[in-house]
């Protein structure tokens, strides 16, 4: 588009300047006239499905769509002639014969309500307390704008049946208009081409071709169809019954290291329901599966920790949060210092984890600061935090010229990178994929290799040869990357959890450090940068991760003893598992219960990011914050508080925070990056300090898990996670 | 255990459910009510009977899928069971010779106010039938009634059937009747017979409610459904179902129905299809 480049145009006998290239209901809405419309909307390329954004221009003939028509030099439009009125409301009465339109001229609709002794978003939807949509409908705003007040049309009732088959969301079409705002935004701005319509005439419904589900259709349930509808057509199943928000609280999502923006909605001091930021700088409201529907269950479970509760001879008893203070910190006095191991969650807040390793190190007096990140990545840990700290922002993948994914399908998550890595392709960067199987981004790969991940480290030699100039035997064309190009490696998680893990850190890292390749690493850990930067690791003190970037790292095998049996293991946001140090008394702090057959001594609930403030860092360096939408659950507590309380029973004064900002001041002193205004954590590389380990941790690489946050997976308590694991494994 | 012999949709969200019930079939009075629980873990739901066939030995309900409860009865098909179904409870009608009675149906009520109409009919009385709902596609067995009232009016909330509008439109229905009705009996959603007797308080004429409070065992001994009628406290399951609207305490009555809406919500609030059924087709509308 040209740059500001502008015509002047007469909008309702008022002279305004427009941007060229801008149609006339965007120069309208620029200039402050409101054009009603149902199938227009920010983001979305227009489509003119609904007719109501009629105007009449000199020289046009009959009324063109605002929203197709481009505005051009002296162009003269009327948009709210006599004419003009009564087909608009000729269009929606039409519109309005298909959609059960009771609720749009009912006068006694607020009585009614307060009558209501059902929750009736139950089945079918005949109008207002039956619609998912009650209290939030489009429609029922552009009624009000065209000034409608009654249909005389008969109702046709479309007879459709109803779709709950698939998880996340409902689907009525008797209630859709087919303003096409859900298939554009599903093609157009996701990339992912699940839906489209289907039939014609009244048959016409929206849905992916060939009868599949949608899950079987390969639907990410990003869920951007559901927030566009202006209908109740598509409604979320966890969402619909709480009606109208009370509330929006921008937070951060907690259950990935992409760091995406997320809208909570509040309702009755509850997080009943997400939405995308499409304004958000990191990954542009293109937000997955998990942080668009996998939130509210999570938080909302009845299954919460509320209580503290102590392992007694007859099982669990309740006790106050002073007795469980005290009997942690006697535990752990009684174990001493090599008696214990502090286990922290890489998806803790950056103040939680400065509060966990201050805890351990100078209130215990251990290193013994650990993690599953430690266990999981064993002997490639360098490697791997290398790969990590080099990683390229998401923005930069659209100007790659190849991209090679190895391991990656972004179907339900990494989703802002993937739409990214589609974009690219779809112009003219050369995306090469390597897979087990089928991956979503092979549809527009040049080319795609599926083979065992036995065989990836070849692929990637044949890369390395193939640019060196030694690529006949190379299972990849040299023509696909070239030296001095702009490439970029993706590591996905097929990658980090493969067999052959250290041989292809190992490539990728050649390819790097000799060719040139840029690097994006898609791992689990969600705050990972934030517990290097903090210091919640084994020998690596707060600030370690130096503001040239350069992060002085120490084999923790090396520092503290990683296997040896501890009398205390004190588990903060994380769940005792296969690699971790086995313990004979847990403390366990968490949202939800342990896992079967683990009996802590002690559960500590704990407050969630939804409940209590604090900072992550995304695997960008950006520091993103948790803010507080509703109260904790029960009688949980920020993790924070809980450690300062042991702390304070053991070594009194040692540890006393009085709130998440006297942490972030604290923070502040001690990590490079921390401060100021334009707050961002930068990386650069991993400069390995000190002896390697007389005896390091194995290389048997763990299977990928399933998507967890703090050690608890989600599929354990977001119901629909169940069916997206079950096709993720197909 | 009673077998389903049928269960369909008749007009959007309304189902029809008949089972297998002799004993009730041939005890059943017009008025009365069936105690229905869908699953094992299930609520225990009061829903009125609409019909019943003595010799085939079925009952039949109409009813409205609006909760956990009644989503799992909306999921039935041919052949399947229904848990529990406890009946005939409850008062009968009161049917007597009154002259002129208007029958004022929304929602199930309209089913259930057929055997009424049947019995008032048979007793020699004149019987007018409103029938209300948000639109024309919702009414449903007026082919049943033709035969048994004097005059059918409808009431729909977009216009599209009879007069366009709720209840409030009811003294106009009433003022341009040739004879002014001696009786009125409503069945239907709780703002419906509230706003029916409201409306009648002025007019002066008898109107009879059917009440549809929580219930659980039906037979007087819980409590659940309570209800203040003349500033004394009765219980609708046996001083009911059926009392004069104008009575009533509607404040009370329906803070007490709306009790456990949050917890129902609660029950639904996941993610997967684990209630899932597609019914949402009716035959009626094919």
């Amino acid at each position: 588009m040209t740059r500001e480049k502008k015509v002047s145009i007469t909008i309702d006998n008022r002279k305004v300047e427009a941007k060229a290239g801008l149609t006339i209901l965007q120069a309208a809405r620029e200039a402050g006239v409101d054009i009603p419309s149902l199938c227009a909307l920010e983001h979305l390329p227009s489509y003119g499905a609904c007719r109501l954004c009629v105007v009449e221009v000199d020289g046009i003939r009959g009324f063109p769509t605002s929203c197709t028509t481009p505005v051009e030099e002296g162009m003269v439009i009327r948009t709210d002639t006599a004419e003009v009125r009564t087909l608009r409301q000729e269009v929606l009465k039409l519109l309005l014969s298909e959609h059960p339109a009771s609720c749009l001229f009912c006068g006694e609709k607020d009585d009614c309500t307060e009558f209501q002794g059902t929750i009736r978003k139950v089945g079918v939807t005949t109008g207002c307390h039956y619609c998912p949509n009650d209290t939030l409908c489009e429609l029922q705003d552009i009624v009000e704008k065209v000034g409608l007040t009654e249909t005389s049309y008969p109702v046709y009732y479309r007879n459709f049946p109803l779709e709950k088959e698939d998880p996340f969301y409902d689907r009525d079409y008797n209630l859709c208009i087919l303003c096409g705002r859900c298939v554009r935004v599903c093609n157009d701005i996701r990339l992912n081409g699940t839906l489209s319509f289907k039939q014609r005439g009244k048959q016409t419904t929206i849905g992916p071709a060939f009868g599949r589900t949608h899950l079987e259709a390969g639907c990410e349930f990003c869920g951007a169809c559901v927030a566009v509808c202006p209908t109740g057509a598509l409604s979320a199943k966890v969402s619909k019954w709480s009606g109208k928000p009370d509330g929006i609280v921008e937070s951060t999502c907690p259950y990935c290291p992409t760091g995406c923006t997320l809208d909570l909605k509040v309702k009755d001091g509850e997080v009943v329901d997400v939405s995308a930021d499409y304004d958000s700088p990191t990954e542009h409201g293109l937000i997955c599966v998990k942080g668009r529907f996998a939130i509210p269950e999570y938080v909302m479970s009845p299954d919460r920790l509320a209580i503290p509760t102590i392992l007694g001879p007859e099982g669990y008893d309740y006790i106050n949060w002073n007795i469980a203070l005290n009997q942690a910190a006697e535990k752990i006095k009684e174990a001493g210092a090599k008696g214990v191991c502090v286990v922290v969650s890489p998806d803790l807040s950056n103040e939680d984890l400065f509060t966990a390793q201050k805890f351990a190190r100078e209130v215990i007096g251990t290193e013994a600061i650990l993690s599953p990140v430690i266990y999981d990545m064993g002997s490639d840990l360098r490697a791997f935090v290398d790969l990590v700290l080099t990683s390229e922002p998401i923005d930069s993948v659209e100007s790659a010229k190849g991209i090679l994914s190895i391991g990656l399908d972004t179907t339900y998550g990494f989703t802002p990178l993937g739409i990214a890595v589609k974009k690219a392709a779809r112009k003219d960067t050369t995306l090469v994929t390597i897979d087990d199987g089928e991956c979503n981004l092979d549809f527009l790969s040049e080319e795609a290799f599926r083979s065992n991940p036995e065989s990836w480290p070849e692929y990637l030699d044949g890369v390395i040869r193939s640019m060196s100039g030694n690529g006949k035997k190379s299972k990849v064309p040299a023509s696909f990357f070239k030296k001095g190009e702009r490439n970029i490696a993706i590591v996905g998680p097929g990658a980090i959890f493969s067999k052959k893990r250290t041989e292809i850190f190992d490539r990728v890292l050649s390819m790097r450090n000799d060719l040139g390749w840029k690097v994006v690493v898609c791992h689990p850990y969600t705050n990972l940068l934030g517990m290097l930067a903090m210091g919640a690791f084994p020998g690596l003190m707060p600030g370690s991760l130096k503001s040239d970037g350069v992060l002085k790292l120490k084999d923790p095998a090396a520092v503290v003893d990683l296997k040896g049996k501890r009398k205390v293991g004190y588990f903060i946001g994380e769940v005792p598992s296969g690699g971790l140090p086995r313990c004979d008394h847990i403390i366990y702090q968490n949202a939800l219960p342990a896992p079967e057959g683990v009996k802590p001594f002690l559960n500590l609930p704990a407050a969630l990011f939804t409940e209590v403030p604090g900072t992550t860092i995304s695997f960008e360096g950006r520091i993103l914050p948790f803010n507080r939408a509703s109260e904790p659950f029960g009688d949980s507590k920020a993790d924070w508080w809980i450690i300062c309380g042991i702390a304070d029973r053991i070594k009194k004064g040692a540890l006393k925070y009085g709130s998440v900002s006297a942490i972030q001041s604290e923070i502040k002193k001690a990590v490079p990056g921390f401060a100021g205004k334009d707050k961002k954590i930068t990386r650069k590389k991993v400069v390995m300090e000190g002896k390697p380990a007389e005896k390091p941790l194995s290389r048997k690489v763990a299977a990928q898990g399933p998507a967890s946050f703090r050690g608890v997976p989600l599929h354990d308590y977001v119901a629909g996670m169940k069916a997206i694991e079950e096709r993720r494994h197909k | 255990m009673n077998k389903v012999i049928e269960r369909s949709m008749i007009v959007p969200n309304m189902h029809v459910l008949v089972v297998e019930a002799p004993e009730i079939a041939t005890k059943v009075r017009p008025g009365q009510f069936v105690i229905v629980r869908g699953a094992e873990e299930g609520e225990r739901i009061p829903l009125s009977i609409a019909d019943f066939d003595p010799e085939k030995g079925t009952i039949t309900i109409v009813f409205m899928e609006v909760g956990a409860s009644t989503s799992v009865l909306a999921g039935l098909k041919a052949g399947d069971e229904v848990l529990t179904c406890v009946g005939p409870l409850g008062n009968e009608t009161v049917i007597d010779t009154f002259g002129n009675v208007l029958l004022v149906g929304g929602c199930y009520g309209i089913g259930s106010l057929y055997p009424v109409a049947r019995a008032l009919k048979a007793k020699g009385n004149r019987v007018s039938v409103l029938l209300e709902a948000r639109s024309s596609y919702l009414i449903y067995w007026l082919d049943r009634y033709v035969p048994l009232a004097e005059k059918i009016y409808t009431i729909t909330r977009d216009g599209s059937m009879g007069t366009k509008g709720h209840v409030s439109r009811l003294p106009d229905i009433i003022n341009g009747m040739r004879e002014k009705p001696d009786r009125i009996i409503v069945n239907g959603c709780t703002y419906l017979m509230a706003h029916t007797s409201e409306v009648t308080k002025d007019l002066g004429i008898p109107t009879v409610v059917n009440l549809n409070p929580i219930m659980i065992d039906g037979t007087g001994m819980c409590g659940v459904c309570r209800v203040t009628v003349g500033g004394k406290m009765k219980f609708a399951c046996v001083d009911g179902p059926e009392f004069d609207g104008r009575d009533i305490d509607w404040k009370e009555f329906l803070a007490r129905r709306k009790a456990y809406m949050r917890e129902e919500a609660m029950f639904f609030r996941r993610s997967d299809a684990a209630f899932a059924h597609n019914e949402g087709k009716c035959a009626w509308h094919e």
